[in-house]
């Protein structure tokens, strides 16, 4: 949890280390290229023989299709440096492309190239899977200058390089769990280049340098001839703080997103709509993204709240609204909502909140907020909602981001339903839910009969051999709810 | 064909006023109902006295059968003129219906009437003419039962202006949602309150304008029974029953020891319910033939707690919301206001030893002051009601 990335630059290095960086880059992307297309050969035989028992796709699982054959045949484009990196990268991309297959069958096999790859052309980034002082790649500290540098290994013993002078200019210290001084060696299969960045990554640089452990892996990256090493850091989360509000935040008709903030019996608290620029440039949106989720995290850390989501990848919220034949669809696709919810998945966290809830939006826009009322007909138009029922009107965005925020709060009131029949020597009570079916002789209490039918479910999940309709994860949820509302919240029916 | 003409209205009153410039009118005479809507020009107390003025006159001569023309005639002559505008105004709707099923509409000004038939909208084909210089809209109809009228104030069609909307409620939209929200059983009164909890609600509750919703509803006159407590005389036992379960219309009985009379003299089973919907009204029971069977005195006065909410000006429309909960309460007060027209009750003038106790609250004067209290509301809500005691 707590992953984050940070892009640290390669400061001006100079003409032998672009050139070992240069060719790295092109060994790497040539080795990636043959490995592709030597899976691509066999990749039906892969997709069934790495699949696993539920039917996903690991990374390492796929990574170890590389038997040591083929390991030993890509030595020849000199990738020892990053030999297990590029096999992990391997790995990651047949993952990806099987997941993305499984939904869309057309899924084109990732591109690659035949032929050398050259340094004009768009090219991978250097996969680096591990932080070590010894390999792969880690980071140093000037402590003197508060300067910082990257130990990039990116050579094998063959072509690494002699060192004339075997002293540093300047004390470096490896940002480890052991901080030793960095040594110069005679022959050196790495390179050091100092960084250049600003004060946020400096932040975290620092609190690297307390915590060496939340450096994790990297990417060195080649943009316009210039080199970026992008860091994945896994900060520590933040203290956990104690939600007593819920904040629901719904996509809209008007406005990107809408939050409402109600207490924990569902009174309202604040309202209001975030918009988020719509930008060509796919950066730039990203950016927005991230700056709408750091003003939700926000309101949430001021509020206490626990976040409220739709769940957008299963049934819709028809919230589009056709007139006339002609459709209008919301600010936000399910897409861009999806994406939003994916940055508040960790930054949530990351603030000490609890991951948000994703609730079915299926009837969000629909029901009446005060008397429940649920139809279609409750829509009057494309922004506006009157309750057929009670005749209660509110903007369409509004209510769905008020119905989101009292959703878990309705969850838990929704009382235990127990069909009962009563006949001249008792009463059957059944649930079919969680599998209750039993028969209460008359003059004995039914409730003391249910709590201990219930302990029985709760002392038996998996074993449970009775017919229910739920499985053992939402049966025990439901026991729960049952007991934590000491057995009052039972109807019959 | 008799028709039963359900009507009710409710009104708003502009923000911050103390009186609505909007007055309805309900006269009921042997043979019809004739309702007007008067709108006075302006707010406050100026146009509520228009309003009042131009109802009370336009309903009084209706009603004694006089023509529209002489109605017009007089308020023209009547009404006082304003001061700022120098012009006496008042727009007005009228709707005469007969019991026969001829109906009788006027308008002047006042957005149009909207008739529901079924739940599809039927139009009302109007002719205009000038009457003392006003031009007014006539029509004449005929009306069958189920069919639904709602007459609005211009408050209406204002409702949510530069608040909530930027045109405020156009009428086509005001008969979209009364179209929308249309069901069968409703009655006139639910149909006047939700419209107006509507605009109330589009004018973020301060309303810019008076605003007044009617509602009339054609009826075919629904009988329904009520049985309460057994006879004083358990020789008439089967008398009475006889006569309660060979009446026309839907039958109820509440109590214990009635409804076990009636099961027993009619030879049917009487199955308890053992739902408590509600842990303040005792569970109902069923007897084949008899549309609801409740207990006595918990239940009777949980429904005169419910009638007297509803039929409160000052009651909202999730009071009547309440009424769809399914324990003998709310089920008894649901029949009596929105699914009959005539009721007759028969009431057991018989003493439940129960009620003998010093220490049991309540007693055979109290049971028979629920039932007055509750027969005179349903008479205020325009329900015929026949009591006789046995």
């Amino acid at each position: 949890m707590g992953l984050r990335t940070i892009h640290l630059k390669l400061h001006k290095p100079g003409a032998a280390k672009r050139n070992i960086i240069n060719k790295a880059f092109l060994n790497y992307n040539n080795a990636y290229n043959y490995l592709l297309g030597k899976a691509y050969s066999e990749i039906d035989i892969i997709e069934e023989r790495c699949r696993s028992k539920k039917g996903t796709y690991s990374t390492l699982g796929l990574s170890k299709w590389i038997d040591s054959d083929l390991s030993a045949e890509i030595n020849r484009f000199d990738i020892q440096p990053f030999k297990d990196s590029l096999k992990l990268d391997f790995g990651m991309t047949l993952a990806s492309y099987f997941v993305q297959k499984k939904n869309n069958p057309q899924m084109p096999y990732p591109g690659f190239k035949s032929e050398p790859v050259t340094l004009g052309e768009k090219l991978r980034p250097i996969y680096f899977c591990r932080y070590d002082t010894k390999r792969c790649f880690c980071l140093l500290h000037d402590a003197v200058n508060q300067k910082f540098f990257a130990k990039l290994f990116l050579m094998n013993t063959r072509n690494g390089k002699d060192r004339c002078s075997h002293e540093f200019n300047r004390e470096l210290n490896y940002i480890s769990k052991k901080p030793e001084k960095a040594k110069a060696l005679k022959k050196e299969t790495f390179i050091i280049v100092p960084l250049s960045f600003g004060k946020w990554q400096l932040d975290f640089l620092m609190q690297a340098v307390e915590k060496p452990e939340m450096l994790r892996t990297a990417r060195l990256i080649n943009k316009n001839n210039e080199y970026y090493l992008s860091l994945s850091i896994d900060l520590p989360e933040d203290d956990k703080i104690e939600t007593n509000t819920f904040l629901g935040v719904s996509r809209g008709m008007e406005s990107a997103v809408n939050y409402t903030a109600v207490d924990g019996q569902g009174h309202l608290l604040l309202n209001g709509t975030f918009d988020c620029r719509n930008s060509e440039n796919q950066s730039e949106c990203k950016k927005e993204m991230h700056k709408l989720a750091s003003e939700i995290v926000n309101l949430a850390v001021k509020n206490k709240s626990m976040v409220v989501l739709q769940n957008l990848t299963g049934k819709g919220d028809k919230l589009s609204w056709t007139d006339e034949g002609k459709t209008v669809k919301p600010v936000f696709g399910c897409k861009q909502y999806n994406d939003l919810a994916r940055i508040l998945d960790y930054k949530l966290p990351q603030k000490g909140l609890p991951p948000p809830a994703k609730v079915s939006s299926v009837d969000i826009f629909h029901s009446c907020s005060v008397c429940g009322s649920n139809t279609k007909k409750n829509r009057f138009s494309k922004t506006l909602f009157i309750c057929t029922t009670c005749g209660l009107s509110s903007s369409l965005d509004s209510l769905g981001s008020l119905n989101l925020s009292t959703k878990l709060i309705r969850y838990k009131n929704t009382p235990f339903k127990l069909k009962a029949r009563r006949t001249m020597e008792g009463m059957y009570l059944q649930n079919e839910l969680i599998g209750l079916d039993f028969f209460v002789p008359r003059y004995q209490n039914p409730l003391d009969i249910l709590k201990e039918k219930i302990q029985e479910i709760s002392d038996s999940f998996e074993e449970y051999a009775g017919e229910r309709k739920l499985n053992s994860k939402e049966v025990r949820s439901i026991i729960e709810k049952l007991k934590r509302n000491n057995f009052a919240n039972i109807e019959i029916v | 064909m008799s028709l039963y003409i359900d009507v009710n209205y409710e009104s708003l009153n502009k923000y911050r006023e103390e009186l609505c410039g909007d007055k309805v009118e309900i006269i009921r005479s042997s043979d019809s109902v004739v309702v007007v809507l008067a709108d006075g020009l302006g707010s406050g107390v100026k146009a509520n006295i228009l309003a009042t003025l131009t109802s009370k006159i336009i309903g009084t001569i209706m009603s004694n059968g006089l023509d529209i023309d002489e109605a017009v005639n007089t308020i023209a002559s009547t009404l006082p003129v304003c001061k700022e505008r120098g012009v006496a105004y008042s727009t007005f709707s009228i709707i005469q219906i007969f019991n026969n099923g001829e109906g009788y509409l006027v308008e002047f000004d006042n957005p149009a009437i909207m008739r529901l038939r079924k739940g599809k909208l039927l139009e009302i084909e109007t002719e205009s003419r000038e009457i003392s210089g006003k031009l007014i809209n006539e029509a004449r109809f005929t009306v069958s039962p189920d069919d639904l009228f709602v007459m609005i104030s211009d408050g209406v069609i204002h409702a949510g202006i530069g608040q909530t909307l930027d045109l405020g409620w156009q009428w086509g939209n005001v008969r979209e949602y009364v179209q929308k929200t249309y069901k069968k059983d409703m009655s006139s009164k639910a149909v006047a309150k939700l419209l107006l909890a509507a605009c109330d609600s589009l004018y973020a509750n301060e309303p810019g304008d008076d605003t007044t919703v009617v509602a009339l509803k054609a009826k075919k006159p629904i009988k329904l029974n009520l049985m309460i407590g057994p006879p004083v005389d358990s020789q008439n036992d089967r008398d009475i029953v006889t006569r309660f379960v060979g009446r026309e219309g839907k039958k109820v009985i509440c109590g214990g020891t009635t409804s076990q009379i009636v099961a027993r003299i009619t030879k049917k089973e009487i199955k308890t319910s053992i739902e408590y919907f509600n842990p303040s009204v005792p569970p109902t029971a069923e007897i084949d033939g008899i549309n609801l069977t409740t207990e006595g005195v918990l239940t009777l006065r949980k429904t005169l707690e419910l009638l007297k909410t509803c039929v409160s000006p000052e009651s909202t429309m999730n009071d009547y919301l309440k009424l769809n909960k399914k324990d003998g309460a709310s089920r008894l007060a649901k029949m009596l206001l929105e699914e009959s027209t005539s009721i007759y009750f028969f009431i057991g003038q018989a003493i439940n030893p129960a009620h003998q106790n010093p220490e049991f609250p309540l007693n055979m004067g109290l049971k028979f002051k629920l039932v007055e209290e509750i027969a005179g509301l349903l008479r205020q809500a325009g329900k015929h009601i026949t009591i006789e005691y046995c």
